[in-house]
């Protein structure tokens, strides 16, 4: 089953798209359809971008004219030629942002989730701490899977921001790409560990641990 | 002969700023396709020391087309490169740059079943790496084949696929592994189509009323922009997932589809092909009228809206002006 997770104003709401075969993403209209995603954000377009779901294959296309754009996994999808709408295949684990001129609250962050089971959205909250995450006994977030390693990342503490790292053989991805150094994290941020996905929020971390469809 | 990289080269076209310049600046420096495959095929038989005759048993061909080859005259398929590139002895990774930067045609792609036969066959200590060593496997691949139930397949990337071709070590495994991925190899070029069906149908028709709703159908776009027959027929067979790309086909449907640049690279990649190479003369003309087209759409010009209407006329008008040699399969096609 498909899946929109959207992280804005660092809550989460989810949209299972199966019941329709287009959904328009933009800000908030009075009249409502069904397969609206519909955004707060000043930084998103009226009528932002569509997910279309073609022969099976979930795409996604921006809108001409939106004003800020769209980036997959931390790349601006180009602008087409005037009057051309260009999609995008979406796997699993995309993460789709909207990004304002200055990386802030007002971005938001979409994470497409393609797999056989829903997950269960949870909170930790970071309390300052340096927290190692995998499933080992010993993290501070234990995340329970068969394919997760004891220590897979670190969330290091230090003068008050938070710093990704690796710290096992799993690659760990942010906003869409792999990490090779210990790197900032800002508040919406998405940290995709095999099939662990994260949002950092700044002083808390909102997770979900989605099993893979086969 | 231009000493810069492919990416100083890309720089310069996109800082390009006129046809003239375009005309006598830059395309002087690259060489033609034609050139590049005279240089090629004479330095591969000077280092093999074949004569024609003997490179022409070698490639199963006559003797008379291998000295065609040698005055510049280019294969035409990418089954002929094939036959040359296990003529030139080449090992594997050497066959996939041969392929893509002389043959402007796919590397050898695992989900295919005549390409991983050949990987094997190029991959292997033991067997003899010849065309004719390809092909007798293939046969026998083939027979194994025949009664495999295709209908249901596990899903596996290509990454995955390529990591247990790697470990394979003999025939039998080559063959337990055919066997094993006989629904993926005829499924080689899925999302090249699924990108194809998708493009298609975003920009054809509409379904948010908002829009306005766009009447146009594919047969009125094709009738209309005086599409060829052939790509009528590409387009027909991407929709019943048959496919075999062909390069100048990818960049004709593009151009058709008013895509851009980036657009027709994703197309490539999918079709397990270079993107638009900024060396080669024509493609470097593609890449400046694409984004001469650009241009024209971000300033919001009105006159030369009418130009975006169709890319494809405005390529053909400035491949014609610059009168590239080679072009002509592509002017055709536009």
């Amino acid at each position: 089953m498909a899946e929109l997770i959207v992280l804005e104003n660092k809550q989460v709401f989810s949209y299972s798209l199966d019941a329709h075969a287009a959904w328009f993403l933009g800000r908030s209209a009075a009249d409502r359809r069904e397969n609206e995603i519909c955004l707060v954000s000043g930084i998103v377009s009226r009528e932002h971008g569509q997910l279309r779901n073609i022969e099976g294959q979930w795409f996604y296309v921006d809108n001409p004219g939106n004003k800020n754009g769209t980036f997959r996994n931390g790349v601006r999808i180009p602008r087409p030629l005037t009057g051309i709408r260009q999609p995008v295949f979406l796997e699993n684990g995309d993460i789709l942002q909207v990004r304002g001129p200055a990386h802030n609250d007002l971005d938001v962050t979409m994470l497409f989730v393609n797999a056989s089971v829903p997950g269960e959205w949870m909170r930790f909250m970071l309390n300052d701490r340096n927290i190692t995450i995998g499933s080992g006994k010993h993290c501070e977030l234990i995340i329970q899977g068969f394919s997760l390693e004891e220590r897979i990342a670190k969330l290091a503490n230090i003068n008050g921001q938070y710093f990704l790292s690796s710290c096992g053989q799993t690659a760990v991805f942010l906003n869409g790409r792999p990490i090779t150094a210990s790197t900032l994290l800002q508040s919406g941020d998405a940290i995709g560990l095999k099939d662990c996905h994260m949002f950092f929020l700044g002083t808390e971390l909102i997770y979900s641990r989605i099993r893979k469809k086969l | 002969m231009c000493h810069y990289s492919t990416e100083v080269f890309s720089g310069m076209i996109e800082h390009c700023d006129s046809i003239e310049e375009l005309k006598k600046e830059i395309l002087p420096q690259l060489q033609s396709q034609r050139n590049l495959w005279k240089e090629k095929i004479n330095q591969i038989l000077s280092e093999t020391g074949y004569s024609c005759k003997q490179f022409a048993q070698l490639c199963r061909v006559s003797e008379p087309a291998v000295r065609k080859w040698r005055n510049g005259s280019l294969p035409q398929s990418r089954d002929m490169y094939l036959r040359i590139g296990f003529a030139a002895g080449y090992h594997l990774e050497e066959m996939n740059a041969f392929l893509k930067r002389f043959g402007r045609c796919p590397q050898l792609y695992v989900k295919s079943l005549e390409d991983s036969v050949c990987m094997f066959v190029l991959q292997s200590r033991e067997l003899d790496h010849s065309y004719a060593t390809y092909l007798r496997l293939l046969e026998i691949v083939r027979q194994e084949l025949v009664e495999v139930d295709s209908a249901v397949a596990a899903t596996y990337t290509t990454q995955v696929i390529t990591e247990q071709f790697s470990s394979l070590k003999d025939l039998d495994e080559m063959v337990q592994f055919a066997k094993k991925h006989v629904p993926i190899y005829r499924q080689s070029y899925l999302r090249l189509y699924k990108y194809i069906i998708a493009f298609l149908a975003i920009n054809l028709r509409s379904e948010n009323p908002d829009e306005g709703e766009r009447k146009t159908s594919f047969h009125q776009l094709a009738s209309e922009g005086r599409w060829p027959s052939s790509l009528r027929h590409c387009v027909s067979e991407v929709r019943n997932k048959k496919w075999f790309p062909q390069r100048n086909k990818i960049i004709s449907l593009g151009l058709h589809l008013n895509m851009d640049d980036s657009a027709i690279n994703e197309m490539l990649r999918l079709a397990q092909m270079e993107p638009l190479y900024s060396k080669n003369p024509i493609e470097a003309s593609i890449q400046w009228a694409i984004n001469e087209a650009k241009l024209v759409s971000d300033g919001g010009d009105v006159e030369g809206a009418e130009i975006l209407e169709d890319l494809s006329q405005l390529v053909k008008h400035i491949l014609i002006q610059l009168d590239l040699a080679d072009s002509e399969y592509l002017i055709d096609d536009l």
